[in-house]
Order: C-alpha cells, then sequence, then structure tokens
C-alpha cells in the first residue's frame, strides 16, 4: 500500500486542531491562578518554549526524513529501549486524551448539561472519534481542515467584546514577577501541547524540511496568539479579583454580548468549543492507537482504536469533579515536559552523538 | 428438456430448411421467430429473423427485393445493407437474432450471412424533464444508446473521444458504453473503472441505476457518488474535465465518475449566465444544502433546548405558539416534515391534473387545518415550508432525495441534545464527507481536501477565462483547459 500523504496546510490545521481544546474555556482560568493578571504572559513563554521543543523535533525529523519517531528510534536508541519509549509514549498520550474527554465531560455536565449522566457523551464522544480515527491520516486530515473553519467563531467573539474591555486591568505588566509568569508558563505548556504530533506527520508531509518546520511553527504560533488573545481579553475584561472566582472567564464573559439575531452567543460558543475539544481528543487518542498499533504488531491501527476509545470512557468518567480534573491534569502537567522536550532532545544528542542518520538513497 | 440440448447442435447445415428448424428449435418455437424462403437464381435460400425486432420494410427493400430482382453471380453482391457479416456458430447467430437481425441462408453453402436490419423505436430528443434550463441547450438524452453517443460526437468532435462497448447482464444483455477522453481523463481511472465493470455479474442490467451500486465505492452512503444527468452539455462538461461517462442502452441517464459533492450543485444555467449571477445561485444552493439539512432541527433545538438563544422580540411569539400545543417539537415537525414527503410522493405518481388536487390539498387544507386545528404551530408550518422548498433546489435528483433524508436523524438528535447533538450530527455528517471517496478521489474535495484554487468553480463561478486549470481531484492529463482568451483585453 502507498503511503497516504498530506499536504502542508494539513500540518498546519493539524497541529492547530490538536493544540486549540479545551484549553479555549479554561486556560485564563488556570494561569491566572499562579501568574495571576500576567498569566498572558505566561502563555507567551510557553509558546516560546513550544517554538524552541519544534526546532528539537525538526532537527531530529530532519536526520530521519522518511521516517516516524517510532520508525527510527530503534535505530537510535536500540531495540528494548525503543519498545519502552513507545510504551510511554502510548501511555501518556492515552492519559493526555482521558484528560481532554473528562474535561469536555466535566464543561459539559456544569455549563449545558447538568442532569444528563456523562457516560451518554463520553459513549458519544468516544463514537464519532472511533468513526473518523480508524480512518487514515488523509481522511483525518481533511475532517480537521474542515472543522477549522470554526476558528472564525472564536474570532468573531475577539470582534464583538473589545468594546467591554478595561485595559487598566491588566497593567502593570510584569508586577507578578518573573517565577509566577514562569510557574505559570508550566500550567500554559499543557494546552500548547500537540506540536508533538510532528514527530509523526514529520515524514507524511509532502514538503521541503525547512516549510514543514515554517508550517509547523507557525501552527504553535497561532495557537499561541489565539489563547495570549483569549487571556488578555479576559483579564481587561475582569478584574483580577473577580478572576479568581470566575473558573470559565471566556464564557462569562462572551455572555455579556448580545446580538440582535442571536440573544446568547455563549450558547453557540460552547458548540463549537465542543467541536475543538473533541477534535484535539481524536488527536492524542490516534496518537496513542498508532503507538499500540505498533507494539501489537498490527497490520493497521484500526482494533488499537477500537480497545482505547472503549477504554478511555470509563477511565475518563472516574474523574468525577474539577478538583479530581485539577489533581490528574497537575500529573500529566508534569509529565508533559520530560515527552514534549526532554524526550525528543536526548534522542536528538544520541543521533548526533552516535552519527544515527538515514541513508539518502 | 434441458437448454443444452438445444444448444449449439454444430456447425450450419447446407440446406437451409434445416438452418431454419434448428433455429425454430433453439428458440423454442417462439411464436415471432420467422422465415422466409426465396429463390436466388436458381439455389433456393431462406431467412431467418425475429418478426418484432426487424425493420420490414428495410429487409423487403434491402434483402428481398435484390434477391428476386436482380441476378447477380454472388448473393452477397445483391444484398444492400450497411451491416453485413457471417456468424461462426449459432450462438453467434441467436445473438444476432436478438439484436434484430436477418440471417441468410443459402442452398449447398454453410456460411450463415447476417444483415443488419433492426428496428429502431425512437422517442424524440426532448428536454429532460427534471433537469430543465432556462438559457441554454434543450436536447436529453434518450433510450437508445446510438443516439446518445450521437449526441455526444456531435458535442465533441475530437479522434480523442473514446467509446467503449461492453454487454452486461447475463439474461438481458444490455449493450453499456464507457466514453472518455483520452488526452484528458487519467489512465489509471479508466483502468479502475474497467476493472469494477469486469466485475459486474447480475442478470439484468437495465438501468445505470443497477450498474450504479456496483462500482460506486460506498453504496452504503446516503450521497451518490455518481452523477446522474439526462443533459448532453453536463455529459460534455465533466467528459472534458477528464470524468469518465457510462451509458446504457435503455435508460436516458447518463452516469458520471469520479464526481464531487459540489458536481451535483452545478447546472449549466451557470455557465449560461453572467458569472456574478452564477456565483449567486451557486452560494444560494449550498445555503440551501445548509437550510435543507439543519433548519428543521434548529428549530426544534431552540424550542426545545435553548429559546432564550432568540431575541426578545421573537421569544413570544414563539413561546406563544407552542404553548398550547399538545406534542412536543419533534413530533410536531416529524408529523409536517412527513406531510410534505407523502405530498411530493403522491405528486409524482399522479397524472399532472390530479396532481394539481394534491397540491392544493396538501399546501393550502392541511397547512390550513393543522394550525388551526391545533396540531402544528405556525412556526413550524414555515420552517417545513422552507425547509421543503430549499430541498428542491439542488439541481440533481438523487442528491435531493439523500439531503431529505438526512434532516430526519439530526431532528432527532437536536431533540435530544439540543445544539450539541447539532454539533454531534454535523461532525458524522462532515467526517461521513470526508471520508468518501468516487472513484477513489475524496468526494468532498476542493472543500476537503481544501484545494482553494478549486473553489473557482464550486463554491461561485469566476469568469470562464479565468479558469484556467481542470480540477485537481480528477487528476488530468491535461490541466491547463484556457489560456489568454481575453489577451485583447490587455492591448
Amino acid at each position: 500500500m502507498k503511503t497516504r500523504m498530506i499536504e502542508p496546510h494539513q500540518l498546519f490545521f493539524i497541529i492547530v486542531q490538536t493544540q486549540i481544546g479545551i484549553g479555549i474555556l479554561s486556560l485564563p482560568f488556570v494561569v491566572h491562578e499562579i501568574a495571576g493578571k500576567d498569566g498572558w504572559l505566561s502563555i507567551l513563554l510557553a509558546g516560546l518554549f513550544v517554538q524552541i521543543g519544534t526546532l528539537v523535533m525538526v532537527a531530529l525529523a530532519a536526520r530521519f526524513p522518511d521516517k516516524t519517531l517510532y520508525d527510527y528510534m530503534p535505530i537510535v536508541i536500540g531495540k528494548w529501549l525503543s519498545r519502552l519509549m513507545i510504551v510511554l509514549f502510548t501511555l501518556f498520550f492515552f492519559f493526555t486524551s482521558i484528560q481532554v474527554l473528562s474535561n469536555f465531560l466535566i464543561f459539559t455536565s456544569i455549563w449545558v448539561f447538568p442532569r444528563t449522566p456523562p457516560l451518554v457523551f463520553a459513549v458519544i464522544t468516544a463514537g464519532i472519534t472511533v468513526y473518523l480515527i480508524r480512518e487514515n491520516i488523509q481522511v483525518i486530515a481533511r475532517f480537521y481542515v474542515l472543522a477549522s473553519f470554526l476558528l472564525v467563531g472564536i474570532l468573531m467573539v475577539f470582534v464583538f467584546m473589545v468594546q467591554y474591555l478595561n485595559w487598566y486591568n491588566i497593567l502593570p505588566v510584569g508586577s507578578e514577577g518573573a517565577k509566577a509568569i514562569l510557574k505559570g508558563s508550566g500550567q500554559a505548556l499543557f494546552s500548547l501541547s500537540g506540536f508533538e504530533f510532528l514527530l509523526w506527520l514529520f515524514p507524511l508531509t509532502k514538503a521541503p524540511v525547512k516549510t514543514k518546520w515554517k508550517i509547523a511553527a507557525g501552527a504553535s504560533l497561532f495557537s499561541t496568539i489565539i489563547y495570549t488573545a483569549l487571556a488578555l481579553f479576559s483579564y481587561a475584561f475582569f478584574s483580577d479579583e473577580e478572576l479568581k472566582i470566575v473558573p470559565e472567564p471566556v464564557i462569562y464573559m462572551v455572555k455579556a454580548v448580545e446580538l440582535t439575531i442571536i440573544e446568547r452567543i455563549d450558547l453557540v460558543f460552547l458548540s463549537l468549543w465542543a467541536v475543538f475539544a473533541i477534535t484535539s481528543f481524536m488527536s492524542y487518542l490516534y496518537m496513542a492507537a498508532s503507538g499500540a498499533a505498533i507494539l501489537v504488531k498490527a497490520s493497521n491501527h484500526r482494533s488499537s482504536v477500537y480497545t482505547l476509545a472503549v477504554l478511555s470512557i470509563p477511565a475518563a468518567l472516574l474523574i468525577k469533579s474539577p478538583l479530581d480534573l485539577d489533581a490528574y491534569g497537575g500529573k500529566i502537567n508534569l509529565a508533559s515536559p520530560v515527552f514534549l522536550f526532554a524526550i525528543p532532545f536526548v534522542i536528538w544528542v544520541v543521533a548526533l552523538l552516535r552519527k544515527k542518520k538515514e541513508e539518502t538513497s | 428438456m434441458s437448454w443444452r440440448k438445444r444448444e449449439a447442435p454444430g456447425p450450419f447445415s447446407e440446406h437451409p430448411a434445416e438452418n431454419a428448424d434448428q433455429f425454430t428449435h433453439l428458440f423454442s418455437q417462439s411464436s415471432d421467430l420467422k422465415n422466409r424462403p426465396f429463390t436466388f437464381g436458381k439455389t433456393s435460400g431462406v431467412l431467418v429473423y425475429i418478426e418484432t425486432l426487424v425493420d420490414a420494410t428495410r429487409v423487403e427493400e434491402h434483402i428481398l427485393r435484390p434477391l428476386s430482382v436482380h441476378s447477380y453471380k454472388e448473393p452477397s453482391d445483391a444484398l444492400t445493407v450497411l451491416e453485413f457479416t457471417e456468424a461462426q456458430n449459432h450462438d453467434k447467430a441467436a445473438q444476432a437474432l436478438l439484436q434484430g437481425k436477418v440471417l441468410v441462408f443459402f442452398e449447398g453453402d454453410r456460411t450463415c450471412r447476417v444483415c443488419g436490419s433492426e428496428k429502431v423505436a425512437l422517442r424524440a430528443i426532448t428536454e429532460p424533464m427534471n433537469e430543465k434550463v432556462v438559457r441554454g441547450a434543450h436536447d436529453g438524452f434518450v433510450e437508445n444508446l446510438s443516439t446518445n453517443i450521437y449526441l455526444l460526437r456531435r458535442r465533441v468532435e475530437t479522434k480523442e473521444l473514446v467509446i467503449e462497448y461492453t454487454i452486461e447482464g447475463k439474461k438481458s444483455n444490455t449493450k453499456m458504453a464507457i466514453a472518455y477522453q483520452k488526452d484528458i481523463a487519467d489512465p489509471e481511472l479508466v483502468k479502475e473503472m474497467k476493472r469494477r465493470i469486469s466485475c459486474i455479474d447480475l442478470d439484468m442490467a437495465f438501468s445505470p441505476g443497477y450498474v450504479e451500486e456496483m462500482v460506486e465505492d460506498s453504496s452504503l452512503s446516503p450521497f451518490p457518488q455518481l452523477l446522474n444527468t439526462e443533459r448532453p452539455d453536463r455529459a460534455v462538461a465533466n467528459l472534458l474535465e477528464g470524468r469518465i461517462l457510462l451509458f446504457g442502452d435503455g435508460s436516458p441517464t447518463c452516469l458520471i465518475l469520479p464526481v464531487t459533492f459540489f458536481s451535483f450543485y452545478q447546472s449549466p444555467d451557470d455557465y449560461n449566465s453572467r458569472s456574478i449571477a452564477g456565483s449567486f445561485y451557486r452560494l444560494l444552493r449550498l445555503f440551501a444544502f445548509m437550510i435543507a439539512v439543519a433548519l428543521p432541527a434548529l428549530y426544534i433545538a431552540v424550542v426545545s433546548f435553548h429559546l432564550e438563544v432568540v431575541p426578545g422580540g421573537l421569544v413570544l411569539q414563539m413561546k406563544g405558539s407552542i404553548e398550547e400545543l399538545p406534542y412536543p417539537p419533534l413530533l410536531e415537525a416529524l408529523f409536517m416534515e412527513l406531510t410534505i414527503e407523502l405530498i411530493r410522493e403522491a405528486g409524482i405518481r399522479l397524472p399532472t391534473p390530479i396532481g394539481q388536487t394534491i397540491g392544493i390539498v396538501g399546501g393550502l387544507v392541511i397547512g390550513d387545518a393543522v394550525v388551526s386545528a391545533g396540531l402544528v404551530s405556525n412556526i413550524t408550518i414555515i420552517v417545513v415550508a422552507l425547509t421543503a422548498v430549499a430541498s428542491f433546489v439542488v439541481p440533481s435528483s438523487e442528491m435531493n432525495t439523500s439531503l431529505r433524508l438526512l434532516r430526519f436523524p439530526l431532528m432527532v438528535a437536536t431533540s435530544i441534545f439540543g445544539f450539541y447533538g447539532l454539533v454531534f450530527g454535523f461532525m458524522i455528517l462532515f467526517i461521513h464527507l470526508c471520508k468518501l471517496e468516487s472513484l477513489g478521489k475524496p468526494y468532498f474535495s476542493p472543500a476537503a481536501p481544501l484545494r482553494v484554487a478549486d473553489l473557482k468553480d464550486t463554491l461561485i463561478r469566476r469568469s470562464v477565462w479565468r479558469q484556467n486549470t481542470r480540477p485537481v481531484d480528477v487528476s488530468a492529463q491535461e490541466n491547463v483547459k484556457e489560456n489568454d482568451s481575453r489577451e485583447w483585453a490587455d492591448k
């Protein structure tokens, strides 16, 4: 079977769709808890880290232009160590996907359907996810690009909100101190993760190495800007004191807008958000499933998609309250720098030292 | 007696009468199989034919008369028919008989001569009923394969137009034709198409609809993956974009593949009107698609879950109109949708004079009475009527039927989950569209995969002189289709 290749613009939107997800609602608040009204600087800083991470990944992938991470790891660090790494990556992605799913379920039950059991939405989400991600990457890319048209909806929020903002709320910039900002960026990193998809998509994209790097960097930059703007707008809309008691500032903010045709755009906004949340879940589950398929030496990733999707439902339902979610997310947050930065960096260094490189034919 | 015993009892006999008997036997004494003895000079002979299939005047004028009046040396000199071949065995001869040909046997000669003399019962070339256009050609395909190919060849006068015949249907032996433009169509596609057709094994292939299900990629999808058209101009436009046409004898529809979702929204009218108007109606049709699929669902979502979305002025009216109703919004909308479907289905079957009565009874009487009886709200009627109108906007009746079905699952989804139901429903719908392929080519192109350059002839219709390239989805051999036609304007 010939390899299914994706176009550069599809790479862009796959990364954007993975990054932009549940963070839309919660990120400004989560970061504010640590970095105060300078949270937006934390997000920018996290964006900078992501750019560095992207650079490492591109450097690594450029040594093996036709192979994914799972293909070249055995060459670089040996067979057994690489199997261990695949197990770890698979688990990491699976746990991340569970966090995304339970986040989606919890917000849905808080904001939209308080009396419907989360199981219903878990099953529907998992069903839709399986329907898409059992297909090849081309089909997934097509859908992600299509779904990205909904980003216009988020931009519209900015347009409507401008008149309500009070920029004095965010002044003086940087008053929370560098340490708080740095700590906050750790929190923001989770929302911006998704660029690691690059390690798998790099060989599948039809473009020169430099273009791929630009596309990946551009995608992360785009998501960083969207998140930073959302945070900036929420911090300018609410005062510092208000923000402490408003866990989903973006929705509360949107609630204030009334249009002539649509009275409550927060309801529409939540529906858009559902799409972004589900696409993030899809991405992580796809990555987990393709790792699992390699581990069990399956010819395609379908059976592992089915298994993991079924497993993710009870796992996500175990996380019942926002408090549980914070505790769980804290652990994922600790692990993600390791998987996003440390491991690719170490593999790159090892590849550099052992002079492992793909033979160019 | 089993058919095996009747089959091909060996080469033909020297005696015409014996040959005629063999054929009578082969056709189980079928009443319309006739033979007509004659004498040619000193030799006697016989004509064997199926009375219902041959054109009597042609047989009399070009076979019987020359054989009796003139005295040529060779009988083959006498016959003045265009098609004059020989059949090798009884199977071939029987096949020829079934196509309306006449077999000629002479005393002392073992060859079986086949003369073309088919009766052609033709319907006049008229404009297709369900694909009318305002401006442009008003001819349409008919039930005869040769006429259809004629219409095609008249429009594309090039030697690169390839027509390939196949016979499908073990019992019906329907003649089918594949047509493609050799210098444009992707040879891989043509090969794939022929491979799929060669797999067909069924008793009858009366209409392309039978074949359609055999060759399409996902036959369970609600979306048609082959474009049906009865319009030669539409067929030719697609042919010259590098797509493949499929004709079947006995059916006026031409199948086109590979096609995209947007092919169903293109109408020849778009190209005959100005490009701004054409673009407007394109967009309108796609908007109509959204209305036809989603409007009832959206209404149900708003009324049963999110009435607060509606601005203040309208809330009271909407609330007021549904307050007194005994049924939930889903049921009233379903009830009205099904009524409309009933009226439509009844209207198609009935003859035109009674059809109008149905329109009046259905539209005016039911529509008005149902509201005053308090079964359905006013707004539901508006929503359902709008949806019905929007669903008829699609220029293809195939797509029209599919998209009318799509709204029902969406209505159920929104009645359970509100806006979320709409989101889930649309996600599934679009994932499905992204997955679909027509002859291995992405069905929802150029929206997914996004090809901005190809939106010029899908979302909108740009001026013809700006449409320089063919769509990417057909992977045509020759990509450029227009070159500086308005060069004169630069000077």
